[in-house]
């Protein structure tokens, strides 16, 4: 018996190993003799001759079908799905407009727009009026006609799921097949945003049936907390399509999805199909550590994942470019304003001076962390945009300046300890705790960093990582002193929404009850009252865009002066960019497409859809 | 001056197991007297992140350029004191009731193997967010104590059921025949005859409560700091040091210094094994 | 293995009927009962944490909007209320309640996050990979780290000995996920021993699930990377305590007495001395059997190996309470049942504490 159960372990192991041996043979392993890592261009790249995948759509083609690959997370079904209007759905960010398009791209450092489904759209201000025309001789990948039908769907079923855009739009009519009108019972120039880019438009082939019973409700004048209403929502949550029709000129294939990647393949009944240029897009699945040893081993030409400044070294020494568009955002240190002396402008101030935010973003993100310039709470990039030269000129840039940070404590009463550390005019040690998310590896550094040079100023700080969705939760609950969190905004170019992400969702204005920050909005500068909140809420508000800088110019000003928090650094890409392997054309460094915010209308999908990139010619 | 001879040869009797004693003195003093003689950098040297090694930074230097080496010498002290309560209590929980439970038998058996059981298969992931939800931990002591809470039921469960076997043991038996005491039996008989398995255990509980440390740093539970081997490691790994080939440094040598240690601590258990063991010197 | 052959001839004159009702109102039913209860009670402690944990599944889906698409807190906040309108409302002891019902039906409810999608469904189609990895590489490296750890102890004292006591305590000092990006970044990028990319996954695109060659080598072509990180950061704890049971077992008086006898080597070694030292292994081979249904959450997500700990590690972030939960409940299950028949096979393997 005894020997029995030993032959039967040593079977186990034997059969166990030989088939664990087997496998790695059956593949072929290349010649072990050349060190990639020296010699990224003679890197042999493996040929894209995936036998088993089925390409049924695909007429046979002489050479081996061209290939792109990008890399986004998503989830495998049946947790990851094709209903876009819900999570889960496999929409793969940066990529969905390659699949459902929305009406444009816009260009962030022109000011302008590359038209993708509609080709011209307009604000009717007298008539609260916001016009979109679409384009004509578009079909969706199942046959049927692009029509305005399928916009005003689109926009019926996002009603279920209580979309920001109907904040601003009531109506939303089809005034012919190729002619939609917006009514605005709040008119606004973000209407144009949410509308054209911000709404993939979907197919009324799919969704149709639930904007149909949409429509139906809204004619029966049913509340939005009916039991009916609720029930469509969940109709809508449920809905599972077995494919994403899509406009654009990729689709994804069913069949290709395995947890480690999917395949999008060439949607030939797309009206930009003749203009891309590669048969397939692989995307690999995965967050920043598991991509990172797929770019590094060539196997991804472009990534846009958040790489920390070792990986970032590596990919620059086995010759893969490094992009860096802007992000348009970045982290600050915010203050809980119940805490006094953080709640006196002078010591945050002191604060911003007494920072070197250069040193700062270095640390936490190598060449991509670039030291905010103006402090006014939006990217330095759009101030131009937004602020006039005399109101730029009057902005305080708080450059590294430990002295005149002892200056100003000092002028307000603060001394310093034996030891150093600084002690209010109150007699309290400046001692707090900084809070940041552990995980987050750039802010974490920043954090970390933060607290250093604040100590060695004599402001003592201890820095505590937080799990990341717990931290945001206690800023946001005000159980913190101080903590890292972000400013700007990667989607919105317009300051509206950097000023009301930060002021709004971290503060009071949002959350009644946590109270956040608790900055108050409403404050005296230069002996004048000034309401925050009013002028941030207007700054969005109507259709005069003159109007608006106006109020954004005095958000900034008083921004500037007053710091509720205290930005950092602005995040650029660091996305790895493989021009060897087998995508050629990429744009240059100061080309403006590499001013677009990457993850709010990214360059490389632009630039697919634009035909740009190409295929290396082998 | 004749035990001193006497000890000296005890500890010299096997030499792995004696250079495992130096290499576990050696850890204890660097991370005890260490921090005396070399300072911490904590200076940011933003022209000297990521250097490889060199005769200023001896193991390199980090993502901030600060020298890695005084991490290590300032890392060791918390990752000691910390594994080395956790282990004791876990051990000495897991003994104490894994012993108990296959003596007592009875509805003190099922109690205690209950509890093991749930203790087991509760998952630790929530249960620790939601402590760290609850506390903030500064005192080590604490720290310690509830990694060691999560940890001992694997192991009370093998020592219950080495006990039971031994319990029927011919010398046991003899021993019981002889009236000896259930002390006796414990402390004299059973103990001994595990003290090996145990003290690998030890050593086991040991490591694991360096890296579960780790978790309840990022949880928010303890601060965030450099200093402990475990940090370091798990920030360098953020930080994607091991993707550059200057960076390796960074996050292998936390790794190297654990990885040492326990080394050494298994080597020593050789030494131990002898001396609680004396049989196995006439057998091998 | 039958179990027939175990029984000790004296049981076998029993009358088998007898035999069986006095096993039941004594023994096995009482440990069945108990078993099922450690398995409520565990239930109930996490159904209990999981909601007690910071953030709930509107709060993470917010932050995933504000984070990822650059909503506004009123934005995003609208958006979830359109999507969690009902589920969290009642008060806690009436989920609980609830769900306890549906459990006793085998209903293990729906996805919070993907909205409609049956819990079995997910564990249906994530568990069958853990499985079949971790139970490969746990067969293996419990059979490796026995017969090493026997040739270690019986070795003593030699080379062999020395390197392999150092390399087991060294690799089980360093944390697996290490382990497995180390063999992606040497053995992988660097020296281009394995074709990573293609490794990825649990199985090739557009391969077919079926009892066909090519599938059966494709599955193990994938798992071949965490079956060697798991073996390499297991085997060399079982080495060690394999050998130090082993050391203690040559100590014994049997052992000793066998030898004075002049049984054969081998017959010594492998039903004297690889018996007796392996017990105290089998208890921890029982709970880590269990454990194979867990995974290992950090091996898989690095080798975007679709098993059981990825989902649990995205349910986990997105606070979906009831996959959270269903994934525990298996691991429960299934620790809890190793256990129990832990006890059975230990007392199988010893005769001696087969007393009562």
């Amino acid at each position: 018996m005894k020997r029995r159960l030993y032959a039967v372990f040593i079977l186990v192991l034997v059969l166990s190993i030989v088939l664990t041996a087997c496998a790695p043979k059956a593949t072929p392993t290349q010649a072990p003799a050349e060190k990639p890592a020296e010699k990224p261009t003679e890197k042999p790249m493996e040929k894209p001759t995936k036998a088993p995948e089925p390409t049924p759509t695909e007429a046979p083609k002489p050479a081996a079908p061209s290939e792109f690959h990008g890399a986004w997370p998503y989830k495998v079904p049946p947790d990851g799905h094709f209903n876009t209007y819900v999570p889960n759905a496999i929409s793969l960010g940066i990529y969905w407009p390659l699949m459902e398009m929305p009406g444009a791209m816009y260009l962030w450092a022109k000011d302008d727009w590359v038209p993708l489904l509609f080709t011209d759209w307009e604000f009717v201000p007298d008539k609260d009026l916001f016009v979109v025309r679409l384009r004509k001789g578009v079909k969706w990948s199942d046959g049927s006609d692009f029509t305005a039908q399928d916009v005003v769907t689109t926009f019926e079923v996002g009603r279920l799921r209580k979309w920001t855009v109907f904040k601003y739009v009531d109506e939303v009519k089809a005034v012919d097949d190729y002619t939609v009108e917006f009514y605005m019972h709040n008119p606004s120039t973000a209407v144009e945003r949410y509308v054209v880019r911000l709404t993939p438009i979907r197919a009324h082939s799919v969704y149709g049936e639930i904007a149909k019973k949409v429509q139906d409700l809204r004619a029966k004048g049913v509340s939005t907390d009916s039991d009916e209403w609720k029930a469509l929502q969940k109709e809508l949550n449920e809905f599972r399509p077995k494919e994403m029709v899509v406009t654009g000129p990729y689709k994804i294939d069913p069949d290709s999805i395995t947890e480690a990647q999917l395949t999008l393949v060439k949607n030939e009944k797309s009206w930009i199909a003749d203009k891309v240029k590669f048969d397939k897009l692989v995307i690999f699945n995965g967050e920043t550590p598991t991509v990172t040893p797929l770019v590094l081993a060539g196997d991804i030409d472009y990534a846009t994942h958040g790489f920390p400044p070792a990986t970032e070294k590596q990919f620059i020494e086995q010759g893969i470019r490094i992009a860096r568009p802007p992000i348009y955002s970045g982290p600050a240190i915010y203050f809980n304003h119940n805490i006094y002396p953080l709640n006196r402008a002078e010591v945050r101030q002191a604060i911003a001076y007494a920072v070197n935010r250069e040193e700062n973003g270095t640390v936490s993100l190598g060449d991509s962390g670039k030291a905010v310039k103006y402090m006014v709470g939006f990217s330095d990039t759009l101030v131009p945009i937004w602020l006039t030269d005399d109101q730029i000129a009057q902005l305080n840039t708080y450059e590294y300046n430990p002295e005149k940070a002892e200056e100003i404590l000092k002028s307000i009463g603060f001394k310093r300890d034996s030891d150093g550390v600084w002690v209010d005019d109150k007699g309290n040690r400046m001692e707090f705790e900084l809070t940041f998310p552990a995980e987050y590896a750039d802010w974490s550094a920043a954090g970390q960093n933060v607290a250093e040079q604040l100590t060695k100023f004599g402001i003592k700080i201890t820095p505590r990582g937080v799990q990341f969705q717990q931290h945001r939760q206690d800023v946001r609950a005000g159980k913190f002193q101080m903590a890292i969190r972000h400013w700007g905004s990667s989607s919105q170019p317009h300051p509206h929404f950097a000023y009301s992400g930060v002021l709004f969702s971290y503060n009071y204005v949002s959350n009644p009850e946590g109270k956040g920050m608790n900055f108050p909005m409403k404050q005296m500068v230069d002996g004048q009252e000034v309401d925050l909140e009013q002028l941030i809420v207007n700054s969005a508000k109507g259709l005069d865009e003159e109007a608006q800088k106006e109020q954004v110019a005095s958000v900034a000003l008083v921004f500037n002066k007053l710091l509720p928090v205290v930005p950092l650094w602005e995040r650029y890409g660091n996305n790895p960019v493989n021009e060897k392997a087998r995508v050629t054309g990429w744009p240059s460094d100061d080309h403006y497409l590499l001013k677009n915010s990457a993850y709010g209308d990214n360059f490389v999908i632009i630039a697919l859809l634009e035909g740009m990139l190409k295929p290396i010619q082998k | 001056m004749t035990t001193l001879r006497s000890t000296w040869r005890m500890l010299t009797m096997n030499k792995v197991g004696f250079l495992g004693l130096l290499g576990v003195l050696f850890f204890v003093l660097m991370s005890f007297v260490g921090p005396y003689i070399v300072p911490l950098d904590t200076q940011t040297k933003v022209d000297k992140i990521y250097q490889p090694p060199s005769r200023e930074f001896w193991l390199g230097t980090d993502s901030e350029g600060r020298d890695i080496f005084s991490q290590i010498v300032h890392g060791g002290k918390e990752v000691l004191m910390v594994a080395f309560l956790a282990g004791i209590m876990s051990t000495g929980i897991a003994v104490t009731l894994g012993a108990l439970s296959a003596l007592a038998g009875g509805w003190i058996d099922a109690a205690i193997m209950g509890l093991a059981d749930i203790v087991l298969t509760i998952p630790h992931f929530p249960l620790l967010a939601v402590l760290a939800g609850l506390i903030k931990l500064e005192n080590y002591v604490l720290l310690a104590f509830i990694l060691a809470v999560l940890a001992w039921p694997s192991l009370a469960r093998a020592i219950r059921a080495q006990v039971l076997s031994l319990r029927e043991r011919d010398f046991v038996e003899a021993a019981r025949a002889l009236d000896l005491g259930t002390r006796h039996i414990i402390l004299r008989e059973i103990l001994p005859n595990m003290i090996s398995y145990i003290v690998i255990n030890l050593i086991f509980a040991m490591t694991s409560a360096i890296y579960a440390q780790v978790g309840l740093v990022f949880l928010g539970l303890v601060p965030f700091s450099g200093k402990n081997w475990g940090v370091m490691l798990s920030l360098a790994w953020t930080r994607g040091a091991i993707f550059y080939k200057n960076s390796l440094w960074y996050i292998m040598s936390p790794v190297a210094a654990i990885a040492l240690f326990q080394l050494s601590l298994v080597s020593l258990t050789r030494l131990l094994e002898e001396i609680f063991n004396p049989r196995l010197r006439t057998t091998v | 293995m039958t179990t027939t052959s175990l029984t000790r001839p004296k049981q076998r004159t029993l009358v088998p009927m007898y035999w069986i009702m006095r096993l039941a109102r004594n023994y096995l039913l009482r440990r069945i009962l108990i078993a099922f209860a450690k398995i409520v009670i565990v239930v109930t402690i996490t159904f209990f944490i999981v909601r007690l944990m910071p953030s709930n599944p509107v709060e993470t889906y917010i932050a995933e909007l504000m984070d990822q698409y650059g909503y506004s807190y009123e934005e995003a906040r609208d958006e979830a209320s359109a999507l969690f309108n009902l589920d969290l409302e009642q008060p806690l002891w009436e989920q609980y309640i609830q769900y306890m019902k549906n459990l006793a039906q085998g209903d293990l409810g729906t996805s919070y996050r993907s909205r409609g999608t049956k819990v079995s469904d997910l564990i249906a189609k994530f568990l069958p990979w853990t499985l079949f990895s971790v139970g490969t590489a746990l067969l293996i490296s419990f059979t490796l780290g026995i017969l090493l750890g026997m040739i270690m102890a019986y070795k003593r004292g030699s080379i062999l000995d020395h390197g392999l006591t150092s390399i087991a305590s060294i690799v089980s000092a360093i944390p697996n996920y290490l382990i497995a990006m180390m063999i992606l970044v040497f053995l992988g990028v660097q020296w281009k021993l394995f074709p990573i990319t293609k490794m990825r996954g649990a199985y090739s695109p557009g391969m077919k699930p079926g009892f066909t060659l090519a599938f059966i080598k494709d599955i193990f072509f994938h798992a071949t990377l965490p079956i060697i990180t798991y073996v390499l950061t297991t085997v060399g704890s079982w080495m060690l305590a394999m050998k130090s049971s082993t050391i203690s077992t040559l100590g014994e008086d049997y052992v000793t007495v066998a030898e004075a006898r002049g049984l054969p080597e081998r017959r010594i070694i492998t039903s004297y001395v690889g018996r007796n030292a392996s017990l105290p292994l089998i208890t921890q081979l029982a709970i880590s059997i269990g454990f194979v249904v867990g995974g290992s959450t950090l091996i898989e997500f690095i080798f975007v190996y679709q098993g059981i700990g990825q989902l649990l590690l995205n349910s986990i972030n997105a606070r979906d309470y009831p996959v959270m939960q269903g994934v525990f409940l298996i691991i429960t299950i299934a620790v809890i049942l190793a256990n129990f028949l832990a006890d059975f096979v230990y007392g199988w393997l010893d005769p001696r504490i087969r007393t009562q």
